[in-house]
């Protein structure tokens, strides 16, 4: 009799066990592929839970995640960034996330800190591998003219030079040397040469408040790289095409590209293009290249009503070999890239894909120390048109940032302290 | 009757078509892009005709997204909102436009209200309802809360508005009812109104994406427009692809305007039956 | 907000209290299922944001009353929104006479093709636009802007009539169905007669034409200045709201407030007042309308 009890209750446990479905969402469609094969791989090592996918596009992914968390009904797993997690965090949309010291071990530090709380403590994310700027180069374009394809300690002097001789014109069409109107200072591809060059951040923490920062080494960072565009005309403007500059370097007429990691699915696309990537230039003699990471975090809402399942599944993505194999296979960085790093490297071959582990050593998460600024969405934005004015040659370089610093200054002056 | 050669005639296609190029150039260039290659689709300055043609895109289309699917949920739900519309709609602009009745500038601003105030901030508190109701990930979800539309009621209410009066007349001495009226006299004679309402309200909700992507979740019942925009990442478009797909999006729209034309065109109304 | 002119059907005797009641009664019949789905799905909605408008409220956790502080600061304590107001209504200023200017003069070049095969060729062929994804236009127009050698979208001074070109474009086609349903229903006796008077064929379209149709130019009016002062999805896909925040309007600085600077509570003051606007503007239209708009 015992025994039949036993049964059933185990019956009825595996059934209950059975039932568990979790709904997963993410905006990336270009990891669509590896996402299935990461949940067909969960589910057959955790029988008893199932994962939904759900692609939801960027341009609605955050109001369909505003509406879900205010109607009490959201995903269990859901993709976060960090212009929108402090903003969940501090309106208590999000399950804090127990972990102990060991398990806290499995993520690099650098990538978990913006997701700590308060003394940090409290952990409301798990991050997802990195996702950083890089340069891409066209080698065929680079052997074409003659330059010589970049190796570590390539110089900031030593890719302008390459640029203007990738900029030429050949049967009736144009090329570019670099992707220069991309590289507004505010944006992290431009900022990544900022930090490269010694930058310390745009806005300062003061005794009353925040205020900018936009100093000398900003004001020099953001001359170079304007310059690109409007002294030695290197970048394309978008008075020459409107073809966004992933299009041109698809199409083969841009020589040298700096976007991030993420665009190696979409390079899949040109099967003909011969691209690789390039170590980060140097700006400062003596000095790495710190360019910029981010790291987005898979997050459990609140009103999660698997919550624990959810747990699973997202520590499962975030830190089991078997993810970080899958991922690596896929040409994707993982959590912690470090041991994938020759299946990284397999999935990618003749890339050389080791820049970026050598880049990644050095690299920063930008505002990590920032989020708290309650208006930073809006201070950043600022920012960012002002300067998009100069960058579309509208404004003067100087007139525009003395325009952000202004505008930004008063805005920061409103925002207050986001309290978790 | 030589009428097809008389020169005004000539003159008039001719700007018709002349302007009409300015509507085929993106339409084909979009038509030719669907069948080029990512790196000829970009190459500037551009082609107008393919390098190479190339089906490929429709076949990475529907590797994808479910698109047959979806574009099955687009279309019938599309159909089905449009319909209502105009069940809905026509007789409540019929009594707007006609009719004495308790409240009614209060239910017809209730209606033009709903046109003034932007969406974005009606969003979550529509969505609030439609979780109230239960309705998230369903079809109903989509459909209820657009069962009438203040825009379909407000157009019809103008075509009523300026058809004769007089035949309605007629039917109601001879002791005919309002509903009558509406259904043999104002609804015939407005055919061709309550096709371009039907037509436009159809065409509306083909391409609307922010609410369906809001209260939808499941991938088998995502609506294409949705499916289209997942095309593109945060970073980067797939121009061909998602030019295969709007080039398919446009095929079931001109089957839809080719079906409502023949209510569009003037024979419906013979200039008998005006007052 | 709307009064009504149009006076009930006249019958030849004097109504009686039965036949009103009748009359209320169909009418009540007649309008409820719409209205029922107007005051649920959307009155309800609305006066809810009503209420959220005097809140600070991110969007996520509970709303903090805050009386009109959120009015009180878009119109005396936010610059910019006075600016993309401008902006907004520099927009309209071209979209709205443009559009209808363009959609009257295909409708009617259509109407008087007479060849119905030609005359149905050339009313698909003009439709086509708005059958087609709004991402996928947008491209198009920015490659077809760009291809210029000046790209129109990239400058200050010319962003905002571009995206109007573009808006007219896309959204002729709507205004056209319009048009050539009611050009259809103008009786073809009024020309007949007027042509046996002599009268020219600019005369047929002041003098007929024109007063017949004028119930849907005042609706395609009134539709097009709503569109147009919240013009929201052109922006979003072809510029973002730039270069710099030049082609920024209202209704795209509401959805940024609500959405990316979780301000849900303040974008929502903001709406009210744009819908105030919009409400100020068409009963201003509505009292206007008796002076050009015919209705039989």
């Amino acid at each position: 009799m015992k025994k039949l009890v036993t049964l059933l209750l185990a019956a009825t446990l595996g059934l209950a066990a059975a039932q568990t479905t979790l709904t997963y969402a993410t905006w990336d469609a270009t990891r669509e592929k590896a996402d299935r094969k990461l949940i067909a791989a969960f589910e057959a090592a955790n029988p008893g839970i199932k994962v939904k996918y759900n692609l939801v596009p960027w341009d609605t992914y955050w109001q369909k995640a505003s509406a879900m968390v205010a109607g009490g009904v959201t995903f269990d797993v859901m993709w976060m960034d960090l212009d929108n997690f402090p903003f969940y965090a501090s309106q208590g949309a999000l399950e804090p996330i127990p972990l102990d010291a060991a398990e806290k071990a499995k993520y690099p530090a650098q990538s978990l800190a913006p997701y700590l709380i308060g003394d940090g403590s409290q952990t409301y994310g798990l991050p997802l591998g990195p996702q950083a700027v890089c340069v891409f180069i066209n080698r065929a374009l680079f052997k074409e003219r003659g330059v010589p394809i970049p190796t570590t300690g390539w110089t900031w002097d030593q890719m302008l030079s390459a640029a203007q001789k990738l900029t030429f014109s050949k049967g009736g069409k144009r090329y570019w040397g670099i992707n220069g109107s991309d590289l507004q200072p505010d944006l992290e591809y431009g900022m990544s040469f900022y930090y490269t060059f010694g930058g310390k951040g745009i806005i300062q923490k003061t005794a009353n408040g925040y205020t900018p920062n936009l100093e000398a080494t900003f004001r020099q960072t953001a001359q170079r790289l304007y310059d690109l565009i409007y002294k030695y005309k290197v970048s394309p403007t978008a008075n020459d095409t409107p073809q966004a500059a992933y299009q041109l370097f698809q199409a083969g007429q841009l020589g040298i590209y700096v976007e991030g990691t993420w665009m190696t699915g979409v390079w899949a696309e040109t099967p003909g293009l011969d691209w690789a990537f390039a170590p980060f230039p140097t700006l400062k003699a003596g000095e790495p290249p710190r360019p910029l990471y981010s790291a987005h975090a898979l997050v459990i809402p609140k009103a999660s009503k698997q919550k624990s399942a959810a747990l699973t599944f997202a520590r499962w993505i975030t830190t089991s070999p078997q993810a970080g194999k899958i991922l690596a296979e896929n040409g994707l960085l993982p959590t912690q890239p470090d041991p994938y790093e020759k299946l990284f490297l397999n999935a990618l071959k003749g890339r050389n894909g080791e820049v970026i582990f050598q880049q990644l050593k050095t690299s920063e998460i930008r505002f990590s120390n920032l989020r708290t600024v309650s208006n930073l969405p809006e201070v950043l934005n600022a920012l960012n048109a002002d300067l998009n004015l100069a960058w579309t040659g509208n404004l003067p370089l100087d007139k525009a940032i003395d325009k952000a610093n202004t505008d930004m200054g008063a805005l920061l002056k409103e925002s207050k302290e986001l309290k978790y | 009757m030589n009428r097809r050669l008389s020169p005004i005639q000539g003159v008039l296609v001719a700007v018709l078509g002349l302007g009409g190029l300015l509507i085929v150039l993106p339409f084909l260039w979009m038509v030719f892009t669907a069948f080029k290659t990512p790196d000829d689709a970009y190459a500037w300055p551009p082609t107008l005709l393919p390098k190479v043609w190339i089906a490929g895109n429709f076949k990475k289309l529907f590797e994808l997204i479910p698109f047959g699917q979806m574009f099955w949920n687009s279309l019938w739900t599309s159909a089905v909102i449009a319909s209502f519309n105009i069940l809905l709609g026509a007789p409540a602009a019929y009594a707007f436009a006609r009719l004495r009745f308790p409240g009614k500038s209060l239910w017809f601003n209730s209606h033009l209200l709903s046109m003034v105030v932007p969406w974005q901030i009606t969003l979550i508190p529509t969505f609030l309802l439609v979780r109230w109701f239960g309705w998230v990930d369903s079809f109903a979800a989509l459909i209820v809360p657009s069962l009438t539309s203040g825009y379909a009621v407000f157009m019809l209410y103008q075509f009523f508005r300026s058809l004769p009066r007089s035949l309605e007349e007629s039917v109601l001495m001879d002791g005919g009812s309002w509903g009558t009226a509406l259904r043999y006299i104002a609804l015939p004679l407005s055919s061709g109104a309550v096709a371009a309402v039907w037509m436009l309200s159809f065409l509306g909700n083909w391409s609307s994406f922010v609410w369906p992507s809001i209260v939808l979740n499941s991938p088998e019942k995502m609506v294409l427009p949705v499916g289209l925009l997942a095309l593109q990442n945060h970073f980067a478009i797939n121009v061909p692809v998602l030019m295969a797909g709007s080039a398919l999006a446009v095929l079931p729209t001109i089957v839809a305007y080719l079906f409502v034309q023949r209510y569009l065109t003037d024979a419906a109304l013979s200039s008998g039956m005006k007052g | 907000m709307m009064t009504h002119q149009s006076p009930s059907l006249t019958r030849p005797a004097r109504p009686s209290t039965s036949l009103r009641r009748e009359e209320a009664l169909w009418g009540l019949l007649l309008v409820a299922p719409s209205t029922l789905v107007v005051l649920v799905f959307a009155l309800l909605p609305i006066l809810g944001s009503l209420g959220v408008s005097f809140t600070d409220w991110g969007g996520l956790s509970r709303p903090e009353w805050v009386g009109l502080a959120n009015y009180q600061k878009a119109l005396t304590n936010d610059p910019k929104a006075l600016r993309y107001l401008l902006q907004t209504l520099i927009f309209s200023a071209f979209a709205v006479p443009l559009g209808l200017l363009v959609s009257l003069a295909i409708a009617s070049l259509i109407h008087n093709v007479s060849s119905p095969a030609v005359r149905g060729f050339f009313r698909t062929l003009y439709y086509l636009p708005m059958v087609t994804v709004g991402v996928a236009t947008a491209l198009l127009w920015q490659a077809l802007f760009g291809a210029t050698g000046v790209n129109w979208l990239n400058q200050p001074s010319t962003v905002i009539p571009a995206v109007a070109f573009f808006t007219v474009w896309q959204g002729a086609g709507s205004s056209i169905i319009l048009f050539l349903a009611a050009l259809a229903n103008v009786p073809k006796e009024l020309y007949e007669a007027a042509q046996l008077d002599g009268a020219r064929p600019s005369q047929l379209f002041r003098f007929i034409t024109l007063p017949q149709i004028s119930p849907t130019l005042f609706l395609v009016l009134v539709l097009s200045l709503i569109g147009s002062l919240q013009v929201f999805e052109a922006i979003l896909f072809m510029t973002k709201g730039g270069p710099g925040d030049s082609s920024t309007t209202i209704a795209f600085y509401i959805y940024k407030s609500a959405f990316s600077y979780f301000r849900m509570g303040y974008a929502t003051a903001l709406s009210w007042l744009l819908a105030l606007g919009l409400i100020v503007l068409l009963v201003a239209q509505w009292r206007l309308q008796r002076r050009w708009v015919h209705y039989e």
